[in-house]
């Protein structure tokens, strides 16, 4: 069924979005990631332009961070103070995010910005992923413990504003979750991801959090961050596209049962192992794209200074 | 109603040409229908335009034109392997959408074409570059129209004006379902001996209707609002999303 999206104006099968939605959702049912890393490539591959996309997309993260947070409120793994100051540094992450984002647009080398960042974090982050499945398949410790230890104090202990954060009994410069905070606005304003996994292993390795509590808070403060990051899209650029979100969305409370079920069936090790795999495709499948020589070297836009 | 409508119009054109016999006839043109409604069900239309050419018979030639904005080319090149956008070329007046139908033959008048829009190479506009390597210039130019023809923008060949009977013809149109919205001028031209010696401008709204207009106009007018409802659905997504889960 052909739909005309009243933002993108443009005419999309339903159905594929359809499935993209319940794929997404199927994922972070299994998984517990935001699944933005697939969405938003995919949305532009089938041609919603990549303002749209990534708009579009920072309202799916509301739908998810939201989604995960509940369960972790009641679990009792968000640590709120933290979160607060992490999305303090998220607002305005955002805000240069957008920022960035026009001005890509400008030069014309928004596609390759979104596409190299894509291309680096999903070969990194699938590479690692597969590393520490592979390792915990063959029953070997990671690296985790020794990279927390050493690296942590030297650097970051002597950043002024010292704060107390009593629920993960840490006592460290606010600057650290702000930051990492404004990396996490950025990033979603520019790709249209909450960036859970880097910034959970940010949480863990560079602030110290215990990963459930990590977890859960990254999750809390990504609702605001995307939901600001929404709000930008939708005033300065028009480009949150509400009919795409909500086959998104109807998609994602579909998959994300599918998800929760298939998860329960099988092993962690392997689900992990999966993920990895599917990370890796497409960080690969991105890269071959870049560095194929394209059918035709010339591209036109309209141009709207 | 529409499947009536072009016949209606057929004998009130022709009623026209009898009741004007005795002064000199002027072009009269009009299309089935003045407006491209796009529902959130659409997939492309169809637009039928008829005409009546006036005492003067020739050759016919009708085109179609989108607002006209502008519009970047970009080329890329391999940088260390990767395919880049390194140059650049914008034209001014490009128009969003251009179809055309055209029965002219034989030596085609080139200022004529040119002046009245007549198939792609009569297109006017122009690009925003100095130095004079036409060669270059023609690259660039060449892909714009490649391009729009690969989007459905632009079309391959000039489509037919078919002849219903003397002086009265007809000419269809395929608007794509990735039509850009605004209003279309529709221009019809008689043409003889490399003249045009008729010609009559028709108006074409192409515009969301409905619902999707209404989404549409809100973003836009009351962008803050609509942010926040987007929001607003997305948590209420992401609260049923855990309800539906914990019951499982």
């Amino acid at each position: 069924m052909q739909i005309y999206l009243p933002i993108a104006e443009m005419s999309i099968s339903g159905e594929i979005i359809f499935l993209l939605g319940t794929f997404v959702g199927f994922l972070s049912g299994m998984f517990g990631v935001g699944g933005g890393f697939l969405s938003t490539p995919f949305l532009i591959f089938i041609g919603i332009p990549p303002a749209v996309a990534v708009g579009t997309q920072a309202s799916q993260l509301v739908a998810s961070g939201m989604a995960g947070t509940i369960g972790h409120w009641r679990k009792g793994n968000v640590d709120l103070k933290i979160g607060g100051v992490m999305l303090g540094g998220g607002v305005v992450g955002s805000f240069v995010g957008i920022l960035i984002f026009k001005l890509l647009q400008y030069l014309g080398q928004i596609d390759l910005a979104i596409s190299i960042l894509y291309i680096f974090l999903l070969c990194s982050i699938g590479t690692m992923m597969m590393i520490e499945a592979i390792g915990s398949v063959l029953k070997r410790r990671t690296t985790k413990d020794t990279f927390n230890k050493f690296n942590r104090q030297r650097f970051f202990d002597k950043w002024p504003y010292k704060m107390h954060f009593p629920k993960s009994r840490l006592h460290v410069s606010a600057l650290m979750p702000a930051g990492i905070g404004f990396l996490a606005g950025v990033m979603s304003s520019i790709m249209g991801i909450g960036g859970g996994f880097f910034i959970v292993p940010a949480m863990i390795y560079i602030l110290g959090m215990s990963t459930l509590l990590a977890a859960g808070t990254s999750l809390f403060q990504i609702i605001f961050i995307a939901a600001s990051s929404t709000l930008m899209h939708a005033t300065m650029n028009n480009t949150v596209d509400l009919l795409l979100a909500v086959i998104l969305m109807v998609g994602g409370v579909i998959g994300a049962q599918l998800g929760v079920y298939f998860g329960r069936k099988i092993e962690a090790n392997h689900a992990r192992f999966i993920l990895a795999v599917l990370v890796l495709v497409v960080g690969v499948q991105l890269a071959f794209q870049l560095f194929v020589q394209p059918s035709d070297l010339y591209s036109t836009v309209v141009w709207e200074p | 109603m529409i499947r009536v409508a072009p016949h209606i119009l057929i004998i009130l054109l022709m009623l026209c040409s009898f009741i004007q016999k005795a002064d000199a006839k002027n072009l009269v043109v009009d299309l089935a229908s003045d407006h491209v409604d796009i529902t959130t069900g659409f997939d492309g239309s169809d637009v039928t335009l008829f005409g009546q050419t006036g005492d003067v018979v020739g050759e016919v030639a009708i085109v179609i034109q989108g607002p006209k904005k502008q519009a970047v080319v970009r080329k890329k090149q391999s940088v260390f392997g990767a395919w880049i956008n390194t140059e650049y070329m914008r034209f001014r007046d490009v128009p969003l959408f251009y179809d055309y139908a055209s029965n002219v033959r034989g030596k085609e008048n080139r200022a004529l074409m040119k002046e009245a829009e007549i198939g792609l190479a009569g297109l006017n506009f122009t690009a925003d570059y100095s130095d004079g390597d036409v060669e270059y210039l023609e690259n660039f130019r060449e892909a714009l129209i490649r391009n729009k023809q690969e989007q459905n923008l632009f079309p391959t060949r000039a489509k037919s004006v078919e002849f219903l009977d003397e002086g009265f013809f007809r000419a269809d149109f395929t608007i794509p379902p990735n039509v850009p919205t605004g209003n279309y001028s529709v221009i019809s031209y008689v043409l003889k001996d490399g003249e045009i010696v008729q010609q009559s401008e028709s108006l074409l709204k192409v515009a969301q209707v409905g619902l999707n207009a209404e989404m549409n106009e809100f973003a836009y007018a009351h962008a803050f609002i609509y942010g926040l409802i987007s929001v607003l659905i997305a948590l209420f997504f992401g609260w049923g999303i855990n309800a539906i889960g914990r019951k499982s």
